[in-house]
């Protein structure tokens, strides 16, 4: 009787011992396969940046004269490669961010920010844009809230859904730009006069490549990753996106953040897809 | 009669891609630099060893010896060890920068880059 007793409890430690090991040689294989995750976005990110070195590059050369002096034409097709170039650079950008975002590697540089300030660099940056087109484009800031956050991400996301305005608003329309702290919260909008999302495609407006049939009817140029990218950066400082649209009729995307001190935002985003 | 040479600064260029090297090769000369340029980190040093840049621009991501090593052993090095270092590289993240700095170089700029906008850290890190 005591014998079963020592022979079950000795059976019962290697089986411990056994799924200890188990465990620990399946620690050792996640290690491994995160740091391949990290070697691949870094090797993917050289091999692609690499060739466009060369191709931004030499063009830059020939397009300063440094190897003779251009005719107008060759200087057109010359500008033709540099706004492609720049393009497939754009795109790259944009795919290795969401590439160390899947892989849980987006590191955040947080600090305090105006989120004001930060609408207002961006709507700077689009003013071109939308006077070329005759859009009006404006910002409203009634109070200055503070965030919590990275600011080259925070100007990443003011960037893509101001441009995206400007882009899906046909001549002669409006851009409202809008910052304002509601409550505990800051809370940012950007409003636009142009196509509008059918409310059947509302769903998957933040889905990777997803790309609205009124933008594909209308041949505006994009890949789909904006707004996807958006919502990573959005969900990396514990906001919330959303979008009010009825086709035809503009569409007004919706940002809310915590204010600074309510919320932690943690350096290292883990974002489940 | 001793003719009068004018000073042209020495660069060191390393890139194990051969159109990136002869970009910046061209730009550096076409500024008036004399360029000494390597494939990689091992030829790169041997060359700053025999004879001291006054700056050298290091791709990072390099056989035999990448540039973050080279940057190391340069500081090492008596002649070498307070000449500009800057790093080139397609590798983007942050910790790669910071890397870049331990190791002891001054500056790093990520591909692609313009050759000019390059032209113009050289010369801001020559103090010309």
């Amino acid at each position: 009787d005591r014998e079963r007793l020592l022979s079950a409890e000795q059976e019962a430690r290697a089986l411990a011992e056994a799924a200890q090991r188990d465990l620990f040689a399946q620690n050792e294989r996640l290690r491994e396969l995160d740091r391949l995750k990290d070697e691949f976005i870094a090797l993917v990110s050289h091999e692609l940046r690499t060739p466009l070195t060369s191709i931004r590059g030499y063009t830059e050369l020939l397009l300063d004269g440094e190897a003779g002096v251009l005719t107008d034409e060759q200087r057109r097709f010359l500008g033709v490669v540099e706004r492609n170039s720049h393009r497939l650079l754009h795109l790259v950008g944009d795919l290795l961010f969401l590439a160390q975002v899947e892989a849980g590697k987006l590191v955040l540089d947080v600090d305090e920010l105006d989120l004001g300030a930060v609408a207002s660099e961006s709507v700077e940056t689009a003013r071109p844009q939308a006077e070329a087109r005759e859009i009006t484009l404006t910002l409203a800031t009634s109070s200055a809230p503070v965030v919590t956050g990275d600011r080259a991400r925070m100007a990443q996301l003011l960037d893509n859904l101001v441009s995206n305005a400007v882009k899906f608003t046909p001549k002669g329309g409006r851009v409202d730009v809008r910052v304002k702290a509601v409550e505990n919260q800051a809370v940012l909008e950007v409003r636009d006069s142009g196509m509008g999302v059918p409310s059947a495609e509302q769903e998957f407006l933040f889905d990777r490549f997803f790309r609205t049939s009124t933008a594909t009817e209308q041949a505006i140029q994009g890949t789909g990753l904006g707004l996807a990218i958006s919502k990573a950066i959005v969900d990396a400082h514990s906001g919330q996106i959303t979008v009010a649209s009825e086709e035809g009729a503009g569409a007004t995307f919706r940002v809310t953040f915590p204010l600074s001190g309510r919320a932690a935002v943690t350096e290292r985003a883990e974002i489940a897809s | 009669m001793s003719s009068v040479r004018g000073f042209r600064p020495l660069v060191l260029v390393a890139d194990d891609d051969p159109d990136i090297l002869a970009l910046v090769r061209f730009r550096l000369e076409q500024d008036g630099y004399e360029v000494l340029s390597a494939p990689d980190g091992e030829t790169a040093l041997d060359l700053a060893l025999a004879r001291p840049p006054d700056l050298a621009l290091l791709d990072v991501m390099m056989p035999r010896l990448d540039g973050y090593e080279v940057t190391r052993r340069l500081r090492h090095h008596g002649p070498t060890a307070a000449i500009p270092i800057i790093l080139l590289t397609a590798r983007v993240q942050e910790p790669d920068a910071e890397r870049g700095y331990e190791a002891g170089a001054d500056d790093y700029v990520t591909k692609p880059f313009s050759p000019s906008a390059l032209g113009e850290r050289v010369q801001a890190a020559l103090g010309r």
